[in-house]
């Protein structure tokens, strides 16, 4: 099945963005990525078994492409991390304190943090997202929470 | 809360401002000049070997497209040149499109054309972080391991292959992010370690 491209960034360009962003660091870097997928989406003659499955091929480029740009040095040179969350209206100075501890957390953690806990995947998932073991997810995920726990402290609950 | 529905909370906050309209007008405009330029091309293919650079081109009839044999993340790779972009399969197996612009006082913001990021791109520096610890470093068609230099706080490089070279300094920060930062010409103040 195929979903018209349209469609598709109405459902999915903040959950794109936001993945981005987690591994950029720049919004100007993420809006990119968001164009870029949506575009390689729009070209490919892949054919998806249901919309799960596209999804789950639009987070892959998209952390694919975030991780290319971050690795180039045609890096766009804009706004700071710290300004950017300036303009970010948090509901509660908690989120806040929560999106500032993630985004300093190492990428690799992060990613896998971010693919958990927003958008819902499972340690197997995330494992074939990210093209890594299961084992590696889960030693990921289990240390981006200590440090999570660490910094936020009664904020994060304890979890296996 | 749980843990997840404060994660969900603090993350609603990223909104994405891409707007898609016009973009669609171009997609479609790029799909149709690919469908054309894919009738076109033919039997009739030409390549050239550029002497001393190790790149392959092949022009296709009249000129339309260009396809170009690339060193990228230490593999040779086939690289589709387009108007304003540069088309090609990563190691994971997907095809990667790369835009580019450049942002100044006069000109405002250009898109970089196909070949200003083929040109980038053939120069890139890549640094990979391996899942048992290594630190790898590529650059045209050659890799180096600079795993015990970076354990050792060396972090400026001088890299030299074949016609090129490139002085390369990472910057680590406090998470064990680095970003990467390369000049053709060497900081007169700085030791770099040779990589050959």
């Amino acid at each position: 099945m195929r979903i018209p491209v349209q469609e598709l960034v109405e459902m999915y360009k903040d959950n794109i963005y936001a993945a981005a962003f987690n591994i950029c660091k720049s919004a100007a870097d993420a809006e990119d990525v968001v164009q870029d997928t949506f575009l390689q989406y729009y070209m490919t003659k892949k054919e998806f078994d249901d919309e799960k499955h596209i999804r789950y091929w639009i987070l892959r480029v998209a952390i694919n492409k975030a991780k290319n740009i971050q690795s180039s040095f045609r890096r766009k040179n804009e706004m700071s991390l710290e300004d950017y969350v300036e303009t970010l209206t948090f509901e509660t100075p908690e989120s806040r304190e929560l999106f500032e501890e993630v985004m300093k957390l190492p990428e690799k953690y992060r990613v896998v943090i971010h693919l958990f806990y927003y958008e819902d995947y499972s340690v197997k998932e995330i494992a074939k997202i990210l093209r890594t073991t299961e084992s590696s997810v889960k030693v990921r995920l289990s240390r981006g929470r200590a440090k999570l726990k660490d910094a936020l402290k009664e904020e994060w609950e304890d979890e296996q | 809360m749980s843990n997840k529905e404060n994660y969900k909370k603090a993350f609603s906050v990223l909104k994405s401002s891409c707007d898609f309209t016009l973009e669609e007008k171009r997609m479609n405009r790029i799909k149709r000049e690919n469908t054309h330029r894919n009738l076109l091309v033919a039997a009739a293919v030409m390549l050239v070997v550029l002497a001393g650079s190790g790149t392959a081109y092949a022009a296709d009839l009249g000129g339309i497209r260009e396809t170009v044999q690339m060193w990228i993340h230490g593999e040779q790779t086939d690289v589709t040149i387009n108007d304003e972009s540069i088309e090609y399969v990563d190691e994971d197996g997907n095809v990667q499109v790369e835009t580019g612009f450049e942002v100044g006082p006069e000109i405002g913001e250009r898109p970089l054309t196909g070949e200003e990021i083929a040109e980038e791109k053939v120069n890139e520096v890549y640094v990979d972080k391996t899942d048992d610890g290594k630190v790898i470093m590529y650059f045209h068609d050659k890799q180096f391991d600079v795993t015990d230099n970076i354990a050792n706080k060396e972090y400026t490089f001088h890299v030299v292959t074949d016609g090129s070279e490139v002085y390369v300094k990472l910057d680590f920060d406090e998470n064990g992010d680095f970003s990467i930062t390369t000049s053709p010409k060497p900081d007169w103040f700085t030791d770099y370690i040779e990589l050959k």
